[in-house]
């Protein structure tokens, strides 16, 4: 017999203790902590508490720069906020595991196998088995889909579950998610935090790796479709105002796929395509994210603006995969758990192997009757969730008056009400920031299982979550609850590479640039354009207080008034009449700030925010955080020299760091479309005079050269000396120029020399004649005849900006605006 | 057997051209116990580049269909020649009561009829609404289902009046129970809505009317338009159409096209359009007596 260890202590557990009659994940009944957890503490060190608080620094500073959020819905006015997450795991044994993973695939087989009947031939219905009011009377069950349970494919290709532990130590199912579960995003940027911030705890813990998981889920995606060679994945978002947008954006970067929105995808003859700047390409396997509801303006609910009319059509005609299939919240029903045991026997010919909470529907007889004798002891929810639907309430927290209104309201309409055993949640520990200790919280973790050669695998983790206030209630992400990574310990497990970190499977159709979608691309031009104007517009404010104080301005008092009205223009105001150039420069630097007028800096800078986060896909992670940056500096006052240092920044990320594939070709596009009509707007606001009169002053054409970040390369190349003409040849006739018009001119001819042509040719030849018109009004330009002749030189710039204006509407003709009439590529 | 040629046009006007349109309509009559359609024909301009044709879940001929060609006025003309009987009414006195009918259906929907569920509860467009539920209580649950029926449909012609301009399609139920005003979707609506709140399993039904009528015979509201009308399922004897806009059992003249749970279910023409802005929706139907094309003429 070996001696008894020496009972295990640690700083970690100070002042831990389970709460009265619930199952604590770390402590034993008898107060001793479990082994995983002597693990864990002592893999955190000599001070473990340290270790927490400098781990939970660096998540939240990892959070921050990473700009991982969640929007949280606050009607009008959502915003995202950052993601909370709890560095320290939930640490799960193998044997815990393996119940959780046996049950839950038993489970999600179960729901495949009832949505496959429910959309399919409705034996379960007719049998009895599945009460006809909960197909028959649910809001959830989409009509239009019916049929749908046919295919071959499973219904089913990601199934969720939340669980929870009860007091004995069982695990429950608290939950089943079927319509399209969300947070798989989440549990993956979850483990890659948590996995840098405890690097050694990590380390010294066999936890399982998900990478597997995650390389079978792209996988089991091409092979949802098996009529076409190279299946085109897409993920269908309901775009950046969805709570989880996040995800999305992370999930289509992992999974290398395309992330679209509705108006991104058209469909006909029964297919669904991609509209792209090369023309339609067809989509075989849809990775969807927006409610099914929402799906389908034509056949679902016809005032969605978020769907692709004819979707459902096409997945009735089987050429396109959805997963998960359309309909899958019809089985959401918590009334369903109370079926659920004598279902699975029926279906999987076995007893239920994780139970569900004790349920009872107020649609039959008997257990109304249980429901209205035991409202102290159950939680009432509504039978359907949705808008509409009653909300959850827990009888025991109800005084006697609440009690019988409450009764009342399950009488008038018993079959909208479920009954449920109140389960206590087990607890874990998790870091109380406040008294820097660990505080025991009631949890519940959201496990997530997909189909892959024939059944359905369980990644090994989970997103688990607590309340903040630590009671049992709602445990859901919008109400305030922080997130945890799962680590499930099975020995064999721990040596398998880590994690993919980002997408790495590209094919090469992806590759290729006419596969860009229009509505990318279209952003990203807007992009390029207003990150030059807001660039343009930021600059010429912070010039304005130097120049007012120079000397020259005494002298020459004209030109500042020319510059303060040119910035006022540029902000489609009208020139400021009457006054000091101080209150006139007063009156720009208002405009300016102004959100509430349409072409205010601050209008642009809020407009570039919004663009960003909508191309938010296609940059890298730098701009992810230069774009939260800008969003803090314009918000506050609007401070130029911190605005341009963004913008630079930006500028920088955009032109060295994507890839120059044709999504960035549109980018700079935009920006040197935005650069040339700056440069000739500037032109002619400050080089317009009379006829007669003579030439503009020198200090006029420095003022020139500098407001168009011209001035040193110009003084460099002239040797110092101001001549219209040769202000003029450096402004806009000199290839050297990386500022000038005819610069911007020849990087235009280049971009779209490199675009596709196959969509559109003739429209594409239109619009290269027009490139080539202004190149050589460009070129052709005599500087010395535009430097006497005021009026010529007003004439031809009016002639190149309307040029310029004709290449943005064609290309956005072209490339954009689809009207769905085009061929099929 | 009186056969009847059909035309239905609808027609969209767009203010600015559409560049594409995608369709889904419901405008085939169906096939059952008293009709059968004998040819049907869709005629839509401009040409539709795809058009396939499905079964909805009630059983409803669905057309889908999308148009690619640029256009500012686009029209869906449905041609059908259609041959209707005039159902057979059980005799009163041998349907069982209607407080009866609640129990009857349960047992039914038990041993397999579960479709009947689905036209027992609150839909889209027929919440629960309790002034329907009073309404129906009023009425005498011991009579027979057949003889309830035509007395809810007799409160309803001395307590509403007809009047197109009281209401429109997105006009809620208990507003149109307020000002005791509608036209035959609404008083379709309601009527289910009172059935159903006793347990019966009520459908609505959409179809034509025929356009003149018989002589001596007065004409019918809503025969120049898209008609809708109530089916009441009626234990052990089946479905029993109702026309609570005429007060009367549907005819040889009530032609069905779709049925369902309500309007949302059997919507004729739905549309949705790239491009186009504001549309302007206008129908036409006309419905004559046709000769038979099985029984030559002479």
């Amino acid at each position: 017999m070996t001696p008894p260890a020496a009972p295990f202590t640690s700083s970690l557990f100070k002042g831990y203790a389970s709460l009265a009659g619930r199952y604590d994940e770390a402590l034993a009944p008898n107060g001793s902590v479990r082994p995983a957890w002597q693990a864990f503490a002592r893999s955190l060190g000599a001070d473990p508490l340290a270790t927490l608080r400098t781990a939970s620094e660096s998540a939240r500073r990892a959070i921050v720069e990473q700009d991982v959020s969640l929007n949280i819905y606050t009607g009008e006015n959502s915003d995202a906020t950052a993601w909370p997450l709890d560095v320290v795991p939930l640490l799960l044994g193998s044997d815990d595991w393996n119940t959780l993973s046996t049950g839950l695939r038993q489970r999600a087989g179960v729901f495949n196998t009832l949505l496959q009947d429910l959309y399919g031939p409705q034996k379960l219905l007719r049998q009895g088995l599945l009460p006809a009011a909960l197909g028959m009377a649910n809001p959830h069950f989409l009509r239009a889909c019916s049929g749908l349970g046919k295919s071959r494919q499973p219904f089913v290709h990601t199934y969720a579950a939340d669980v929870a532990r009860s007091p004995d130590g069982r695990w429950w199912i608290l939950q089943d998610r079927l319509e399209s579960p969300s947070g798989l995003g989440y549990a993956l940027q979850n483990r890659i935090i948590v996995r840098q911030v405890l690097p050694n705890a990590f380390k010294h813990a066999p936890v399982s790796r998900l990478y597997r998981f995650f390389s079978d889920f792209r996988v089991s995606l091409d092979r949802l479709q098996s009529r076409t060679e190279s299946p085109r994945i897409v993920l269908l978002s309901p775009g950046p105002a969805n709570e989880s947008y996040y995800e999305h954006v992370y999930l289509a970067r992992h999974l290398g796929c395309p992330l679209v929105e509705g108006g991104d995808l058209s469909t006909r003859d029964g297919r669904v395509f991609l509209r792209t700047v090369g023309g339609l390409r067809e989509v075989s396997v849809i990775v969807r994210r927006l409610d099914s509801e929402f799906c389908d303006p034509l056949e679902l609910d016809e005032h969605s603006l978020l769907g692709v009319p004819g979707l459902v059509h096409a997945a009735q005609s089987g050429r396109v995969a959805i997963a998960n299939q359309m309909g899958g919240r019809a089985v959401e029903s918590t009334a369903l758990l109370s079926f659920l045991p004598s279902l699975c026997r029926q279906i999987a010919g076995e007893d239920l192997l994780i139970p569900s909470a004790a349920t009872w529907w107020g649609g039959q007889r008997a257990a109304r009757d249980y429901i209205l004798a035991n409202l102290h002891g159950l939680v009432i929810k509504p039978t359907y969730a949705g808008p509409a639907a009653p909300a959850t309430r827990y009888g025991a927290l109800l005084d006697a008056k609440e009690r019988a209104a409450l009764a009342a309201e399950i009488s008038a309409n018993p079959s909208a009400y479920c009954g449920q055993e109140r389960v206590l949640l087990g607890t874990t520990p998790a870091w109380d920031p406040a008294s820097s200790t660990l505080r025991p919280m009631p949890f519940v973790t959201r496990i997530y299982l997909s189909w892959h050669d024939g059944e359905y695998h369980a990644m090994p983790g989970g997103l688990s979550r607590f309340n903040t206030s630590g009671e049992d209630a709602i445990v859901s992400l919008q109400s305030g609850s922080v997130s945890k990574d799962t680590w499930v310990l099975s020995p064999e497990q721990s040596d398998e590479p880590p994690v993919m970190e980002a997408a790495t499977i590209h094919t090469n159709e992806q590759r290729h640039g006419a596969a860009t979608p229009s509505r990318l691309a279209d952003n990203l031009f807007w992009l390029g354009r207003y990150l030059e104007r807001t660039g343009q517009l930021t600059r010429l404010l912070a010039k304005l207080d130097p120049l007012l104080r120079d000397e020259i301005a005494v002298l020459d008092p004209a030109v500042l008034n020319d510059t303060i009205s040119f910035l006022l223009s540029l902000q489609d105001s009208p020139a400021a009449t009457g006054g000091t150039l101080d209150q006139k420069a007063d009156y720009a630097r208002r405009i300016a700030c102004n959100l509430g007028h349409p072409g205010s800096i601050a209008t642009n800078l809020n407009r570039l925010a919004r663009i960003l986060e909508a191309s938010k896909l296609r940059l890298p992670p730098d701009a992810w955080r230069l774009a939260r940056e800008l969003r803090a500096a314009s918000k506050i006052t609007l401070n130029p020299i911190a605005i341009q240092a963004h913008l630079a920044h930006l500028d920088g990320v955009t032109a060295e760091v994507m890839v120059h594939d044709t999504g960035w070709r549109f980018l700079e596009l935009g920006r040197r479309i935005e650069r040339a009509t700056h440069t000739l707007q500037l032109m002619r606001a400050l080089l317009d005079r009379p006829a007669a009169s003579p030439g503009p002053t020198e200090f006029r054409l420095q003022t020139c050269l500098h407001l168009a970040d011209s001035l040193f390369t110009y003084r460099a190349s002239f040797n110092g000396t101001f001549h219209p003409a040769s202000v003029m040849s450096w402004m806009l006739a000199e290839s050297e120029n990386p500022r000038g018009l005819r610069y911007q001119v020849e990087r235009i001819t280049e971009h779209l020399a490199t675009l596709p042509d196959e969509l559109a040719p003739r429209s594409v030849e239109a619009l290269s004649t027009t490139v080539f018109r202004l190149l050589s009004s460009v070129r052709l330009a005599d500087m010395d005849t535009l430097a006497s002749t005021p009026e010529q030189a007003i004439e031809l710039w009016n002639d190149q900006l309307a040029l310029l204006s004709d290449v943005s509407n064609q290309l956005a003709h072209i490339y954009f605006a689809h009207t769905d009439g085009e061929t099929v590529a | 057997m009186p056969v009847y040629r059909i035309h239905h046009v609808t027609t969209y006007r767009h203010g600015v051209p559409a560049n594409a349109a995608w369709q889904s309509v419901r405008l085939r009559p169906r096939d059952e116990d008293s009709q059968s359609c004998l040819e049907f024909d869709l005629d839509i301009l401009p040409r539709p580049t795809d058009l396939t044709q499905r079964t909805d879940y009630h059983g409803n001929h669905l057309h889908v269909f999308t148009v690619r060609t640029a256009h500012q006025e686009f029209t869906v003309n449905a041609h059908s020649l259609v041959n209707r009987t005039e159902p057979l009414l059980p005799m009163p006195a041998l349907t069982p009561p209607v407080a009866e009918v609640s129990d009857l259906s349960d047992e039914a929907v038990l041993s397999g009829e579960f479709l009947l569920e689905q036209f027992r509860h609150p839909s889209a467009a027929i919440p629960r609404v309790e002034a329907a539920a009073d309404l129906a209580a009023d009425l005498d649950s011991t009579a027979p289902v057949l003889t309830w029926m035509q007395s809810l449909g007799e409160l309803f012609a001395r307590d509403f009046r007809f009047d197109p301009a009281a209401t429109d399609i997105s006009t809620p139920l208990a507003e149109v129970l307020r000002l005791r005003r509608g036209v035959c979707q609404d008083f379709a609506h309601l009527y289910i809505a009172c059935a159903r709140s006793l347990g019966l399993p009520a459908a609505y039904v959409s179809g034509y009317l025929l356009t003149q009528p018989p002589p001596g015979q007065p004409r019918f509201i809503g025969a120049d338009a898209m008609h809708a009308w109530v089916s009441i399922h009626i234990p052990g004897t089946g479905w029993v159409d109702y026309d609570p806009t005429n007060h009367c059992f549907a005819g040889a003249g009530h032609i069905v096209v779709a049925r369902g749970r309500d309007y949302a279910d059997v919507s004729p023409v739905r549309g949705v359009f790239n491009g186009g802005g504001q549309h302007t929706l206008s129908l036409g139907v006309t419905v004559e007596p046709a000769e038979d094309p099985a029984t030559p003429s002479q």
